[in-house]
């Protein structure tokens, strides 16, 4: 009896188990898809770069500071790290740029891979072509970094670091393939659609590719034995036909951003208005600094108004500004101090500017200057100056006058023409890229005369020539980051930072 | 209601009054024939009637019977004595003690199966119902604290809902990142941890707990963490009673962290570096108190200040919590006959939390009973709960701790007030914790059902069959009100920082959150005895089905103010939904073989199907075996020893596999990107963590020793076990943290091994002391040690983080510590700038050591004499440290202790060495600080170094406190007849604690949540609170 019974149970939940063998197959995720075509991908990817690179709250809340555009008022706590330059492995500088960029190649990466597969070439170039731009930041702020290993998953846990220079080098030689693939490619109506920067223009992703290399290159210029180099491939980027990005060119992105939270222009997100239209609070942390306001100010530019705001005092025509670094008071704030103006801050739908024309422009004038491209430098950084004054609002009408009639911007009337370019450069690019200017401040330690904080708590008198490791890496990658040796944030330079 | 329960006193009055006239009282006292002493609690029952009493705590009774009837006296461990009624008015009885009875005493082990003490081969200890709700716990996970050894139980929060977010963990920690709580299965059938607090307490007989694994084969996986067995009460087959039990306790703030109480509001300094008092800051980094009448707030409109005398106002932050109440009513039926018993009991609690404005409910109703029906036995228990939460959501510590001394908080209590209103507010910075309570709420509705109905059938005597359907659902219904407000022009324009958008508007989100478990059970019992031998065989089969769905909706700015619905926005819904569902099949068998009575060898096994791992990994069996012998059976040394009257020897190893993992963990999943969709353009983006789609079980193996022995005639016992534990291919949950270069933050895989082990004893004499004249000291002594290892990780990872500062690292217990600190010398001496004066960081976190306890000591103890019993908990932990979060913000303030030791000046920062060449520290003697006030005490370099903020973890805590009154029977008898029995007690829970010097923060005890990752804090959690109160319970 006992052993029937036995059996027959045996026999009830065997047949459970083996012929209703579909009861257990309910492990299929209902709420996340496992799997999604590359288009997908593609849309999120450039979207996110957009807010994680030039976008981001991240890119301007040191450099901003340390570029003497803006200055954080009083009545607020904090910035210590960026007024002091005083910062450790845990600071958000540190950490967020790595993390961000890092979480954006991964969608690269699979783009790369699922378009491979899939045969769409298109996609691979902008995959490549992408994974530079994010790869040139990552060198620019911590310098040795995971690269041959970096983005693999469980393949390379501890990713091992590689020189800077030679992704450098590697991520020249990947342009190359994607400008080849731009030339090649077809694409389909629904991949052009995918394409929220150029809506499938292979032209224009052939110029922004091409205008990327061009930063790169001219990213060694200090190093010695380094011009053979960059002219020969500077002579590979002539050949493909694409040329640079040009007056009214340019990459920008924009999905369709919406007076939504967290659907609106991230840099307006941040530094702008509310959906409700009131301002934000980063927006009253960061107002005008007086270096930055005193060249526009002096020199009769018409730019002073779309770069800051007047003060509230009634009048429509006062500016205030903050030194950098002051002890501020009480009543320094949003109402008695300028803030960011309406020619960055234009719209919460605002096209979010991944490479603007005039900086391609002011890099070609650089390069032209240098002799290392075709054309004539003044033509390059006269219409740079042009680009910036339209991109703001203004019109070439008054760009000309300005570059007439202005000793700080006449060609004729400057001669050092690098310190000319880079310090017009460093002007126009208030409030669209503000890591650009410190990069070049880095190379070329111009403008010479940018003032360094005057904050009690600044103990080295010296803008940081990177950013350290994040503290998460010497967690869980420690092997590796401690390979590369202490880094301190004044003396561990770049290696195309030779001066 | 209350109409109702009077008249049905009267009418149980009437009835008991007829059959009292026609007897006479009679009255006794019963003793031991060991000892002599008084036995309380001796059931007098006259025979063939259901007329019954129990003796006092001094062993006398009452009782009104007639000449000729016989009273039956029984007693566990006694020999049951009938003593014929004559004339005599008093008759006092002596018990004979009975080891044989004693051995009778049965122990529910898994799936409801009574099994005697000396067939267990495993550690096992029970609390009775009584001594879980002496002190009248809400809940009764935190009844069980100090009760039980190797259990420890840890509240992690204060607020009204602090019920939910209770630990409970046994022997310590064995997965790195899967479940460590305790199992908890209700009258048989498993039941989510999270229905802890929707179970009565006072519904409870007995609580059985099994601290190992070997339970497993019967309940399965989650049975590796050791197993709260929870029986509901049935009803009594004699009759029926009616009880009646008020409990009412009140909250209060205990403690707050040390403050200083020098210096007052300001975040500026002059020239010298001196502090300067600032009328609206936050910060307290102001000059010293001069009692000077200055200024509070910004001016108001009409161009006047709140003038205030620039002093500490001593008790104005604790002033602003309340007294909170929680009062509990419980209306309980227990009936039955011999065909079937009920137990019906109705529970409400209201309760007022000390956070003002929140409050809660909880109605419960419980249905429990058993029928005969012919060859059948049904046995059903049925629980509905409904909880109503509505509390806040502002982190209102925050805003009440960090208020500076000078300013006087309670003044602002009224909203409409002068000073109190929003605009006029002296906080430029932080809004009102008064407005922060109306502005931020939320409500919830929670409704639990748990139920299950088991059909016995016995076809033969040594047979029987039985089929099992157990259900809990848990049904959660929410929404959180943010509230509009619009700042006066006035108040805007000034600069006022919360002023800045003037206009707040409303802001709503919904949630739903549905979970349910279904458990269907059928299992064969067969016992048979051949000769010498007994053998019990179970098999078994079990389906288990989860599902859990949670629904979330938000809207922001709302059109009309304060109409909270999702209609009523603009802009789009922002929303979500999460669905998980599971299931698992197994086959058992367990059997269980006794030679003589004194040895018994326990064999079980598991197959099990688990929906979440794919076909080739879904499908493994465990086995456990376990011996137990009863030495005191069978040498005769011990047998007729008069000092050793028990001594078992038990020993057994189980092997448990653990699916540990959420379900569709086995790929990575791709989402839609930040932002996305904007209109009809979608963008995804791939998951930052990727998975192992051949994902295995986790296995844990597990071997005990241990052995009771008891002293004379077992009023002294020791139960002590020895473990270890040793858990392969671990399920990392949440993913070991990977480098942000792979492209992945976290990845799911099974790795690494850890090694728990320890030794717990639980020493109880009862009683200690006992006199004739009813005086008993009964002592319950239980302690733990536990300590674990990591022996493994993941190739090259030293080290996975848990979230919170805690992280397993290899070769270490875990979870461990580890947060950022300064940089140090060889000798540990912090490296201070030679310049600055300022300590250096450093990018190597420091490990402070495990977050768990080691050593953990509960202390029972009661007193009884005549009616009165003074009964006491107390625990202590030890070995583990913890980390203030809340200090390092209370440093920013400038409210903390610390930051006024140095008198707010430059100072040589104490022990603190300067680098002069590499490898070269010299004492710095002379190099102060380069800044004294708020620019050193609030920045990043003390703030965000939160070594600063570690402190040891240990503890004393007085966890329970009773004093309880039984109002004698005879006075009953004599005055108010129709009561059966009445007691009283003042009641008081975790009245003091004690804690080491360099602990001036909080209880440690409170934690950021209920998860692997403990012994971290911040101002989320509310402060600890004492409790005390009184309860009556009255019996019919």
């Amino acid at each position: 009896m006992k052993k029937k019974l036995i059996y027959i149970l045996a026999a009830l939940v065997f047949s459970l188990g083996a012929c209703k063998k579909g009861y257990l197959d309910i492990n299929e995720n209902p709420n996340s898809p496992t799997a999604v075509k590359p288009a997908l991908i593609l849309t999120g990817a450039l979207n996110n770069t957009a807010a994680s690179t030039t976008g981001s709250s991240i890119f301007y809340s040191f450099a901003a500071l340390w570029m003497n555009y803006w200055m954080t008022p009083g009545g607020v706590s904090g910035w210590y790290e960026e007024r002091s330059y005083n910062f450790t492995t845990n600071w958000s500088g540190s950490t967020t740029l790595w993390a961000n960029i890092y979480d954006n190649l991964t969608d690269y990466a699979y783009l790369e891979k699922q378009s491979k597969a899939s045969g769409q070439t298109f996609f691979v170039g902008v995959a490549k072509t992408m994974k530079a731009w994010d790869y040139q930041y990552l060198v620019d702020f911590y310098g040795n970094v995971p690269y041959t290993q970096a983005n693999q998953s469980v393949n390379f846990l501890n990713p091992k670091y590689d020189k800077a220079q030679d992704i450098y080098e590697d991520l020249v030689k990947q342009l190359d393939t994607a400008t080849n693939l731009f030339k090649t490619a077809t694409v389909a109506p629904a991949d052009a659609a995918a394409d929220i920067y150029a809506h499938g223009d292979l032209q224009k992703w052939g110029e922004f590719a091409n205008t990327l290399k061009l930063r790169i290159l001219l990213r060694q210029s200090e190093m010695p034995g380094r011009e053979a180099y960059i002219k020969a491939e500077i002579a590979k980027i002539s050949a493909n036909g694409f040329g640079y990005i040009e007056t009214d060119g340019g990459m920008f992105n924009n999905p369709g951003y919406l007076n939504t939270t967290g659907k609106q222009n991230p840099f307006w997100s941040v530094y702008g208005y509310g959906v409700d239209g009131t301002r934000t609070a980063s927006h009253g942390y960061m107002l005008a600094s007086t270096y930055g306001m005193d060249f526009l100010k002096n020199n009769n530019d018409p730019r002073l108004g779309k770069f800051y705001n007047t003060i509230n005092d009634g009048a429509g025509s006062t500016y205030v500004s903050l030194v950098w670094g002051q002890e501020v008071n009480f009543d320094q704030t949003i109402s008695t101090v300028s803030s960011i103006g309406e020619g960055v801050l234009k719209s919460f739908d605002q096209d979010q500017p991944i490479m603007t024309d005039f900086e391609s422009l002011f890099i070609q004038a650089e390069a032209a200057q240098r002799g290392w491209i075709a054309g004539d430098a003044r033509a390059y950084y006269e219409a740079a100056v042009k680009a910036n004054f339209l991109y703001l609002g203004l019109t070439a009408a008054e760009a000309d006058t300005y570059l007439t009639d202005q000793s700080v911007a006449n060609w004729d009337a400057n001669a050092d023409k690098m310190a000319l370019i880079i310090k017009q450069k460093w002007a126009a690019m208030n409030g669209t890229n503000d890591i650009e200017p410190w990069t070049d401040y880095r190379r070329l330690e111009l403008p010479a005369d940018m003032p360094i904080s005057i904050a009690s708590t600044v103990t080295t008198r010296k803008i940081p020539v990177r950013m350290l490791y994040p503290q998460r890496e010497y967690n869980t990658n420690a092997a590796n980051v401690i390979a590369q040796g202490t880094i301190n944030q004044f003396t561990s330079r770049i290696f195309w930072d030779v001066q | 209601m209350k109409k109702l329960v009077l008249s049905l006193f009267l009418f149980l009055y009437w009835g008991l009054s007829l059959t009292h006239a026609q007897s006479k009282n009679i009255t006794g006292k019963v003793i031991a024939d060991n000892d002599g002493l008084p036995i309380p609690g001796v059931s007098v029952l006259i025979k063939g009637t259901k007329k019954a009493t129990v003796t006092g705590a001094d062993g006398k009774f009452t009782i009104s019977a007639s000449p000729g009837d016989i009273l039956q006296l029984s007693y566990i461990g006694f020999i049951t004595q009938d003593v014929p009624v004559g004339n005599q008015a008093v008759l006092n009885v002596k018990l004979i003690t009975d080891a044989q009875t004693l051995s009778e005493v049965t122990v529910t082990t898994a799936l409801g199966i009574k099994r005697k003490p000396k067939e267990i081969g495993y550690a096992t200890q029970q609390v009775t119902g009584k001594a879980l709700t002496s002190s009248r716990p809400t809940n009764l996970a935190t009844g069980l604290s100090g009760k039980v050894a190797g259990l420890q139980i840890s509240q992690a929060n204060n607020q009204i809902d602090a019920g939910d977010q209770v630990r409970v963990v046994l022997r310590g920690n064995r997965s790195f990142q899967g479940n460590n709580q305790a199992l908890l299965v209700l009258d048989g059938i498993i039941v989510p941890l999270n229905q802890l607090n929707s179970i009565n307490p006072n519904d409870i007989e007995s609580v059985n707990i099994l601290k190992g694994a070997n339970a497993a084969a019967l309940y399965g996986s989650d049975a590796a963490n050791g197993v709260m067995i929870v029986s509901t009460k049935r009803g009594s087959a004699d009759g029926g009673s009616v009880s009646y039990t008020n409990s009412t306790l009140m909250n209060r703030l205990s403690y707050f962290p040390k403050m200083q109480t020098e210096f007052g509001g300001g975040t500026t300094q002059d020239d010298f570096g001196f502090g300067q008092y600032t009328p609206f800051e936050n910060q307290t980094f102001g000059d010293r108190f001069d009692g000077s009448l200055r200024p509070v707030g910004r001016i108001l409109q009409d161009g006047t200040y709140q003038m205030v005398p620039y002093t500490y106002k001593d008790g104005e932050k604790e002033s602003f919590f309340e007294t909170g109440i929680d009062e509990q009513n419980d209306i309980s039926y227990s009936g039955g006959n011999e065909n079937g018993t009920t137990y019906i009991n109705v529970q409400r609690v209201n309760s007022k939390g000390y956070v003002p404005g929140d409050k809660s409910n909880r109605t419960a109703f419980r249905i429990n009973g058993t029928r005969k029906i012919g060859k059948f036995l049904a046995d059903y228990s049925f629980n509905y709960t409904q909880r109503n939460y509505d509390k806040s959501t502002n982190q209102v510590y925050n805003n009440v701790i960090n208020t500076p001394g000078n300013i006087p908080l309670t003044e602002y209590s009224d909203l409409d007030s002068k000073y109190g209103n929003p605009n006029d507010f002296y906080n430029d910075y932080y809004i009102s914790p008064y407005f922060g309570l109306k502005q931020y709420r939320n409500k919830e509705r929670r409704d639990d059902l748990l139920g299950n109905l088991s059909l016995t059938y016995k076809p033969v005597d040594w047979l029987s069959l039985m089929a099992r359907g157990g259900l809990s659902t848990k049904n959660s219904q929410g929404k959180d009100f943010n509230y509009a407000y619009t700042y006066s022009d006035f108040a805007h324009d000034s600069g006022k920082g919360v002023a800045a958008t003037q206009y707040n508007r409303s802001s709503v989100r919904d949630y739903n959150e549905f979970e349910s478990r279904y458990t269907g059970d059928f299992l064969a019992t067969a016992t048979k005895t051949f000769n010498q031998f007994k053998f019990t065989l179970i098999g078994g089969a079990q389906v288990i089905q989860k599902n859990y769905k949670y629904i979330t909706a938000q809207g922001n700015n709302l059109v009309v103010d304060n109409l909270f619905n999702l209609s009523n926005r603009t802009g789009e819904i922002v929303g979500s939904e999460l669905e998980r569902n599971s299931r698992q099949l197994a086959v058992f068998g367990d059997l269980t073989a006794t030679y003589n009575d004194f040895l018994t060898v326990h064999v079980s096994g598991r197959n099990e199907w688990d929906s979440r791992l794919n076909s080739n990994n879904r499908v493994f069996f465990y086995p456990a075996v376990d011996i137990a012998a009863t030495l005191t059976d069978v040498i005769p040394a011990l047998k007729e020893s008069k000092v050793i009257s028990n001594l078992k020897l038990r020993g057994g190893i189980s092997k448990v596999s653990a699916v540990q993992v959420d379900p569709y963990k086995l790929i990575s999943t791709i989402n839609p990107a930040s932002g996305f969709p904007y209109g009809n353009t979608a963008g995804y983006t791939v998951d930052n963590q990727i998975n192992d789609p051949n994902l295995k079980p986790e296995n844990t193996l597990s071997k005990e020793l241990g052995f009771d022995i008891g002293f004379l005639n077992n009023r002294i016992t020791l139960e002590t076990s020895v473990y270890l534990q040793n858990t392969k291919n671990q399920q990392i949950v949440n993913g070991i943290d990977l480098s942000a270069s792979t492209g992945f933050t976290t990845a799911v895989i099974n790795t690494g091994e850890s090694e728990n082990k320890g030794f717990e004893f639980s020493l109880n004499a009862a009683p200690v002391i006992g006199l004739s004249n009813g005086f008993r000291w009964n002592v319950g002594i239980n302690y733990s040690y536990n300590t674990n290892k990591v022996l493994g990780l993941y190739g090259d990872l030293s080290q996975l983080g848990l979230g919170d500062n805690n992280y397993v690292v290899l070769g270490q217990s875990f979870p461990s510590l580890q947060v950022s600190t300064y940089q140090t010398d060889p000798q540990g001496r912090v490296i201070v700038d030679a310049n600055t004066g300022l300590p250096i960081a450093s990018p190597i976190n420091k490990d402070f050591g495990q977050t768990n306890p080691n050593h953990i000591l509960g202390v029972n103890t009661s007193f009884t004499f005549k009616n009165f019993t003074l009964s006491g908990v107390a625990e202590y932990r030890s070995g583990n440290v913890f980390y203030s979060g809340m200090a390092s913000t209370l440093d920013f303030s400038g409210i903390s202790y610390t930051s006024a030791q140095a008198g707010r000046e430059r100072f040589i920062y104490p022990n603190s060495v300067i680098q002069t060449s590499p490898g070269v520290f010299v004492p710095n003697t002379n190099v102060t600080t380069i800044q004294g006030n708020g620019s050193f005490w609030s920045d990043g370099i003390r703030t965000n170094t939160a070594s600063n903020y570690v402190s040891s973890a240990a503890f004393w805590k007085i966890r329970e406190l009773s004093l309880a009154y039984q109002v004698p029977a005879q006075w009953l008898g004599a005055h108010a007849s129709f009561i059966k029995n009445a007691s009283i007690a003042l009641v008081g829970r975790n009245l003091f604690m004690f804690r080491p010097s360099d602990n001036i923060y909080t209880d440690p005890e409170i934690n950021v949540g209920t998860g692997n990752a403990q012994g971290v804090n911040n101002l989320n959690q509310t402060p600890p609170t004492r409790i005390y109160g009184f309860t009556a319970t009255i019996g019919f």
